[in-house]
């Protein structure tokens, strides 16, 4: 009872949740007394409440708190995964407004679901709780369901919807029956309480981190949990499947980040088991990009390869390992948002650059693009001079800073970038090879996704070319969340 | 009266846990399913309010309110989806939803 007497609230530290807030809010309102032509507007709150919430954070720089009670943490490791959730938030907007009336959907709900989902991904990216935790969790969860669905005249995003929420109640289900096991063998729901309560593990507290765990990976894609993506990321719509494959992958590392930093501390020689699903989801990610003839499938394999390495990251002990993970994360979230970019402007918002079929002879007919999609592709694969070379660097180092399981992840890092150079590499030569497309494709150039492609091109290069930029943010980084 | 100690409690719960997995691998009316789910949601809920009594402590049983909230969300979303799915199909059985392949 105790608990409630006594919370101080500190506002500038929940000014970015509340300032996002208010924009979802404001765009119902909007679009409950506007027109239909007034559709660019509700997109544009939107993004204005982004940046907004961004700007909000500025000031916070320095200023680590946990507020409400020690239930959420605004710190420099929670920023960095804010900073992801708006700028994918952005993106996915600017994709968004080329949504046209058949696809569905009306773009009020549809703008206003995709604020909520950020929201809830900031909430995790923040929680120190586990009930604050389930509550983000499910606020994203929540919102995505119905965005998966909001292609409805297609079959294919209907059975994406379907198929999203048995198996993500599902991965709840086992989230709040472990936070229940959690919270038994520790007395408290704060994660401080249950790092108590790992000094002595009993059987209670490994079958609740175990069953957490489980949950956890269901969202996060970690194979052998992964059965939903491909499916789920070929049937959502095109801007709904780029915030997918970046908002729920960053705010589950961020909760599986915080949980295992803090409840084991130095020591993660009791996390084999998690070693284990990021090898063997380095190796299903990779293997079964090969054969995918749909783009939008294509990178669900690769981001379940992709959350492999970045669980690398945890291996390493410490600071260090966390700011190679967000390294590689924000190589990541730009090269993900940017191929989607590029399929959305080559297609003009439609789903017709998702199948591979379209891509021979790409570079002839619209050479820019086609560069951009290169460049994601090597980034992905990890190129020197993108992001993602550098980033996988970052990684393998912490790799082989942690003994023979970081040894195991880093053969298995090398072996999956091998396969994968193969499967970017086969697309990249149908693009500049000289042949014709499969089917008659549409030819797009809308500004808003010129943007979005040109943002991530830019980023990507910048990260590639020049990671000492990063580096030298290395103190904003290297603080944990303790 | 005697109140059962915590394992009973935690027996039931694994029960209902393993009820709802067993519920949700084997039936394929998505229907069923769901309340297959709730059953696994519910386990949670039981284990939770037995560890807040046993403590004496009021967070576990504020987690259990917020799970009855959030479920009752989630159901409304879910059974939106199976009518959606429905109105096309006139059926709903998981294993013939299945137009994307690979």
């Amino acid at each position: 009872m105790t608990a409630f007497a006594g919370v101080t609230i500190s506002w500038p530290a929940l000014a970015p949740i509340l300032v996002l807030t208010g924009a979802g809010l404001l765009i119902m309102l909007v679009d409950l007394v506007s027109r239909a032509t007034l559709r660019g507007l509700l997109y544009g709150i939107g993004i204005l409440g982004a940046v907004g919430a961004g700007l909000t954070m500025l000031p916070l720089y320095g200023h680590s708190v946990t507020t409400l009670a020690g239930a959420f943490a605004s710190d420099r490791f929670s920023w960095l995964f804010d900073l992801v959730l708006l700028g994918s938030l952005a993106v996915t907007l600017l994709l968004s407004s080329l949504r046209r009336a058949e696809d569905g959907g009306s773009p009020g709900a549809y703008a206003a679901l995709l604020v909520f989902a950020a929201i809830g991904g900031m909430v995790m990216a923040g929680a120190a709780n586990l009930m604050i935790i389930f509550l983000g969790l499910e606020q994203l969860s929540l919102a995505l369901y119905v965005l998966a669905g909001m292609g409805y005249p297609r079959a294919a995003s209907q059975e994406a919807a379907l198929k999203y929420v048995l198996l993500g109640s599902l991965a709840s289900a086992f989230l709040i029956f472990g936070s229940a096991l959690l919270y038994g063998s520790s007395g408290g729901l704060s994660l401080d309480a249950v790092h108590a309560a790992a000094s002595v593990p009993s059987g209670l507290f490994v079958t609740g981190l175990a069953l957490f765990v489980v949950g956890i990976g269901f969202k996060l894609a970690l194979a052998p949990f992964h059965s939903w993506v491909p499916d789920v990321y070929e049937g959502s719509p095109l801007a709904v499947t780029a915030f997918m494959a970046v908002a729920v992958k960053a705010a589950s590392l961020a909760v599986l980040a915080r949980v295992t930093y803090v409840v084991f501390g130095h020591d993660t020689s009791a996390l084999a088991p998690l070693w284990l699903l990021a090898i063997i989801s380095m190796l299903v990610g990779n293997v079964g990009a090969i054969r995918q003839r749909n783009l939008k499938r294509l990178l669900g394999y690769s981001s379940i390869a992709q959350v492999g390495y970045m669980v690398v990251g945890l291996a390493g002990v410490g600071p260090q390992g966390l700011s190679a993970l967000a390294f590689y994360l924000v190589a990541y979230a730009l090269t993900t948002l940017g191929a989607f970019a590029v399929m959305a402007l080559l297609a003009d918002g439609g789903e017709e650059y998702a199948d591979l079929g379209a891509y021979p002879g790409l570079a002839a007919r619209r050479p820019w693009p086609a560069a951009a999609m290169a460049l994601f592709f090597f980034s992905l694969a990890g190129i020197p001079a993108t992001a993602g070379f550098y980033g996988k660097l970052l990684l393998l180092a912490e790799g082989l800073a942690a003994g023979p399981w970081g040894l195991a992840l880093d053969v298995t890092l090398v072996v999956g970038t091998v396969v994968s150079l193969y499967v970017y590499g086969k697309i990249v030569w149908d693009m500049y090879s000289f042949t014709e497309p499969e089917a008659v494709v549409p030819t797009g150039n809308a500004l808003p996704s010129w943007v979005a492609v040109a943002a991530g091109a830019l980023g990507t290069l910048v990260l590639g070319l020049a990671p000492q930029l990063f580096a030298m943010s290395q103190p904003f980084l290297s603080v944990g969340p303790r | 009266m005697q109140i059962p100690p915590v394992a009973d409690y935690l027996i039931v719960a694994a029960a209902l846990f393993v009820v709802g997995v067993v519920g949700f691998l084997v039936r394929r009316n998505p229907i069923t399913m769901l309340m297959a789910i709730e059953l696994m949601w519910n386990a949670g809920n039981l284990a939770f309010a037995a560890f807040a009594r046993s403590f004496g402590d009021m967070s576990g049983q504020v987690f259990v309110f917020i799970v009855i909230t959030v479920a009752a969300a989630e159901a409304a979303i879910a059974l939106a989806i199976v009518v959606m799915v429905f109105r096309r199909r006139r059926d709903a059985d998981v294993d013939d939803i299945s137009v994307m392949r690979g």
